[in-house]
C-alpha cells in the first residue's frame, strides 16, 4: 500500500489520464463504490476465476493504492488499483497489466472473443471452438426461455435484451467459477457444471429454474421471465453428444414450460407438477373412428368423445374454452359436420377453439365449404397417425398463443384505461374545488359521449370517425371545460352574472383552447386535436347562436357537437340540486324542442335511441366500468 | 393367420396401414375391432327398411373404417356404394350391396383366423 498524493481529478483529468494508462495497461476501467459492491471482477475473471481477494475494495477502503498478481489459464497479470476523487466523488482506478505474451493475447484477443457482447455470457464461438470436443465429466443442461420471441414483440427488443442480461446474471450468481455458461442461441444457454454429482446437479437446476421465474424486470413489471431446462449427465462422451440429449429433454420440459426434466422419462409424465394437457373433443359417430383418434392422441391430449352434433354442443357450452381444439367428422345423422361449424361460428366459438375436419369426403368442393364454414384444418382419410398428431399439436399451440397474446393485449389495454380513468378523476376534483359542477360531470359527460358516437356511427359514415377516432374523442371530452380554471370562481360560482362576468365566463372555451395550443410538442397528437375542437366548440350551437365563435352547422366539428350535447343533457339532468335536476324525458324533451340551444337534427335523434341505455349509465354517480370488449378488439386501436 | 396374412387373404394393404398407424400392435386391436363394428349390420338393416338416408351413413361410415385400416378390397365396393346412395336414392343398391356383403364375410373370416 502507499499513499497517494495526486488523489483529486477532474472527470476530464481521470479521463486523460485513463487514456494515457491505455497505451500501458491491457485494461484500465474507472469503478464507483455501487459497482464495487455489487460486481468488481474484470469481466473475464467473473465466471472463470473469480478472485479471493478483491485490490478494488482495499483500495476504496483504505483510500490508497493496492497491487496483486492474479492468473487467468496459464497466464500472469497484474492487477493494480487505485483510489481517486472524481470530481469530488470517491472511485478506484483498476489497471490491468498482462505479464507475458500469452497473457496478452489471451485478454486482448480469446476472453474478448470468446464473450457474449450483451450478456457476458461465453458466446457460441467458444462453444465450437473449446468446449464441444472436450470431454468432462460434466452435468450438461439446455437452458430455453419461455415464450422469449413474445416478450421480444410484445415489450421491444430492449425488454428481450434486459431480460437476458438479467437471467444471465442471476444463473452467474447460482454457478461456481469452474462453470461455464453459453448464450448457445438467442434465447437458449448452455450450462457445463465440470465434476458435479448427479443430485447436485439436478438440485442446482431446480433452483436455477426456480430463482428464474421469481425474478422481474423493474422497468417491465408485467413481463415474466421462465425457463425449460432439460438436463443430463456427461461421462465419457464429448460435449457435442451430450447436447442432443439436453436439448431433448429440454423440449419435453417445454410442453408444459417452466419445467426441469433431467431423465428420460415419457413426455406424459412431465406435467405432473402443472397438468395443462390441452383437450381435444372428439366429434365422429363411429365409435372405432373416435377409438382410433383417441389412441393417436391420448399420449398428449385429455379426450371428450361426442357420437354426435348435439352432444359436441353441449360439451362446448359446459367446457367452453377449457376444449382447445375440436376434431370433426362430416357425415353425421341429425345434424352434420358443417351444422356443427355453422352454430359454433354463429355463438363465437370459432374465436377460441379451432376445428380440424377428419372425413373421407374428398371432394374439393366439401374441403372448401369446409374452410369458407371456419374450419382450421381439413385431413382426408385416409390418415397417417404421426401427421394427424403433428396437425393437430400445430393448430393447438398456435391458437394457445393467440391466447396468450390477447390475454396480454387486454391486460395492457386495460392497464392505459384506468391511467387514463385516474387522470380524469384526478381532473375532476380539481374543477370540482373550483367550481360548483358535480365531481361526476366529467365521467358522465365521456360516457354520455361514448354513448353517442357509438349510435352515431350506426347511423351514418359521413363524418369518417373510425374506432380509434371514437376513443379519442371520448377521451378528451373529460377536457372540454379545462378553460374554468382561468375563471374567477367567484363567477363561476355566482348566481346571477353581469353582463361583464358573462363575458368573461364565455371566454372560458377560448382558454382551454389556448392551454392546450400551448402544449406545443404534443400539437400533433390526435387526441390533443379532438381536445382544442372540443374546448373551443362545445358552446357553439347548430343554428350559430352559440359561443365563441358563432359557427353554425357542420362548420362545428363533430367532436365539439357531439360534447356539446352530452353537456347539454347532463347539466339538465345532473344538477346537483336534486330540485332542479330535470328527469330524462324531459331533458330529451327540452333539448329536442331546442329551448337550450339547437342542436344537430341527426344527434338529437342518436340522444333519443340511446334514452334507454342513458338511464342506465346516468343512474348514481358510478365510477366508470372497465373497457369493453367491443373496444378492445377494435383492430383500428390495437393498430 | 398372422395379421399380414390377414390382410392379403382379404386384399388389404397391409405395407399401407403399417406406415400410417403408430405399430403393428395398434392395428391388430384395431382390425379386431372391426368385428364389434356396428356399420355393416347398420347398413344391411337400412337397406331392408328402404331408409336411403341411414343407408348412406352406414355406407360411408363403412368406407371409412376400411380406408383407415387399409381394408381395400371392402373398401371399394362400400366407396361405390356410397356414391349411390348419396343422393337419397335407393336406385343401384340391389346390385351395389352384394359385393359389400361378399367382401365383408371374407374379412370377418379371415379376423376369426387371426392368431
Amino acid at each position: 500500500m502507499s499513499e497517494l498524493t495526486e488523489q483529486n481529478l477532474t472527470r476530464q483529468q481521470a479521463e486523460q489520464e485513463m487514456a494515457c494508462l491505455r497505451k500501458i495497461y491491457a485494461s484500465v476501467r474507472l469503478l464507483d463504490p455501487k459497482m464495487l459492491a455489487e460486481e468488481p471482477c474484470y469481466p473475464p475473471w467473473k465466471n472463470v476465476h473469480p478472485c479471493t481477494s478483491c485490490v478494488g475494495r482495499e483500495a476504496m477502503a483504505g483510500k490508497c493504492q493496492c497491487s496483486k498478481l492474479e492468473t487467468l489459464g496459464s497466464s500472469l497479470y497484474q492487477v493494480t488499483a487505485r483510489y481517486v476523487e472524481v470530481d469530488g466523488k470517491p472511485y478506484v482506478m483498476e489497471m490491468i497489466l498482462p505479464l507475458d505474451a500469452s497473457a496478452r493475447s489471451t485478454l486482448n484477443s480469446n476472453e474478448l472473443i470468446y464473450r457474449d457482447a450483451l450478456t457476458g455470457a461465453y458466446n457460441r464461438r467458444f462453444y465450437e471452438e473449446e468446449l464441444k470436443h472436450k470431454y468432462l465429466n460434466a452435468g450438461v443442461a439446455m437452458i430455453d426461455l419461455d415464450d422469449f420471441k413474445l416478450c421480444n414483440d410484445t415489450y421491444g427488443h430492449s425488454a428481450g435484451d434486459a431480460a437476458l442480461r438479467l437471467i444471465v446474471s442471476i444463473i452467474h450468481r447460482r454457478i461456481r467459477s469452474t462453470d461455464m455458461l453459453v448464450r448457445y442461441g438467442g434465447d437458449e444457454l448452455l450450462l457445463i457444471l465440470p465434476d458435479i454429482s448427479a443430485e447436485a446437479f439436478v438440485r442446482k437446476l431446480k433452483d436455477i429454474n426456480k430463482r428464474l421465474f421469481a425474478a422481474h424486470l423493474p422497468e417491465f413489471e408485467k413481463m415474466h421471465v421462465s425457463a425449460s431446462i432439460g438436463g443430463v449427465m456427461a461421462a465419457g462422451i464429448p460435449i457435442s453428444d451430450a447436447l442432443p440429449i439436453a436439448d431433448k429433454r429440454m423440449y419435453l420440459a417445454k410442453h408444459s414450460k417452466n419445467t426441469v426434466v433431467t431423465e428420460d422419462i415419457a413426455p406424459d409424465a412431465v406435467r405432473s407438477e402443472n397438468d395443462h394437457r390441452p383437450m381435444v373433443l372428439i366429434v365422429d359417430d363411429s365409435p372405432m373412428n373416435r377409438d382410433i383418434l383417441s389412441e393417436i392422441l391420448c399420449d398428449d391430449f385429455e379426450i371428450l368423445e361426442a357420437p354426435n352434433g348435439p352432444k359436441c354442443l353441449e360439451l362446448l357450452n359446459a367446457w367452453g374454452s377449457d376444449i382447445s381444439i375440436v376434431l370433426l367428422d362430416i357425415v353425421m345423422p341429425d345434424m352434420d359436420g358443417f351444422d356443427v361449424l355453422s352454430r359454433m361460428s354463429a355463438q363465437g366459438w370459432l374465436e377460441d377453439i379451432p376445428v380440424v375436419m377428419i372425413s373421407s369426403e374428398d371432394s374439393s368442393q366439401t374441403v372448401r365449404r369446409a374452410y369458407e364454414l371456419g374450419a382450421s384444418d381439413y385431413i382426408s382419410r385416409p390418415f397417417d397417425a404421426r401427421i394427424v398428431h403433428r396437425r393437430v399439436s400445430n393448430v393447438t399451440r398456435l391458437y394457445a398463443r393467440q391466447r396468450r397474446l390477447s390475454a396480454l393485449v387486454s391486460q395492457q389495454f386495460y392497464d392505459r384505461e384506468k391511467n387514463d380513468q385516474m387522470m380524469i378523476g384526478i381532473l375532476g376534483q380539481v374543477m370540482e374545488i373550483h367550481n360548483s359542477e358535480s365531481i361526476h360531470h366529467i365521467s358522465r359527460v365521456q360516457r354520455i359521449t361514448s354513448i353517442l358516437l357509438e349510435r352515431l356511427c350506426q347511423k351514418t359514415d359521413i363524418y369518417g370517425l373510425s374506432g380509434m377516432d371514437r376513443y379519442l374523442i371520448t377521451t378528451a371530452s373529460s377536457l372540454h371545460d379545462i378553460g374554468k380554471v382561468a375563471i374567477d370562481d367567484r363567477i363561476l360560482n355566482a348566481h346571477d352574472l353581469t353582463p361583464e362576468q358573462t363575458a368573461i365566463l364565455h371566454t372560458h372555451p377560448i382558454l382551454g383552447a389556448q392551454m392546450l395550443e400551448n402544449l406545443s410538442q404534443y400539437q400533433d397528437e390526435p387526441l390533443v386535436k379532438f381536445a382544442i375542437q372540443i374546448c373551443r366548440w362545445h358552446h357553439e350551437r347548430w343554428d350559430g347562436s352559440g359561443y365563441p365563435d358563432g359557427r353554425r352547422g357542420d362548420d362545428i366539428p363533430i367532436a365539439a357537437q357531439v360534447v356539446a350535447l352530452a353537456d347539454a343533457y347532463d347539466g339538465l339532468v345532473g344538477k346537483r340540486d336534486k330540485h332542479e335536476a330535470l328527469s330524462q324525458e324531459e331533458a330529451v324533451a327540452e333539448l329536442t324542442a331546442g329551448k337550450r340551444g339547437a342542436f344537430n337534427p341527426l344527434l338529437l335523434e342518436c340522444l333519443r335511441d340511446v334514452e334507454d341505455r342513458l338511464a342506465e349509465e346516468t343512474e348514481g354517480d358510478t365510477p366508470a366500468p372497465p373497457p369493453k370488449k367491443g373496444i378492445l378488439f377494435d383492430e383500428t386501436v390495437l393498430e | 393367420m398372422t395379421l399380414e396374412q390377414v390382410y392379403a387373404a382379404i386384399g388389404g394393404d397391409y405395407k399401407g396401414v403399417m406406415e400410417r398407424l403408430p405399430s403393428a400392435d395398434f392395428v391388430r386391436r384395431f382390425a379386431l375391432k372391426f368385428l364389434q363394428d356396428d356399420s355393416f349390420p347398420n347398413l344391411k338393416k337400412a337397406l331392408e327398411e328402404k331408409d336411403a338416408p341411414t343407408a348412406f351413413r352406414a355406407a360411408h361410415t363403412l368406407k371409412g373404417v376400411c380406408q383407415n385400416l387399409g381394408f381395400d378390397a371392402l373398401y371399394a365396393p362400400s366407396s361405390a356404394l356410397t356414391e349411390a346412395l348419396r343422393g337419397g336414392s335407393l336406385d343401384g343398391a340391389d346390385e351395389l350391396f352384394p359385393p359389400v356383403e361378399k367382401e365383408y364375410q371374407r374379412v370377418v373370416e379371415a379376423l376369426k383366423a387371426l392368431e
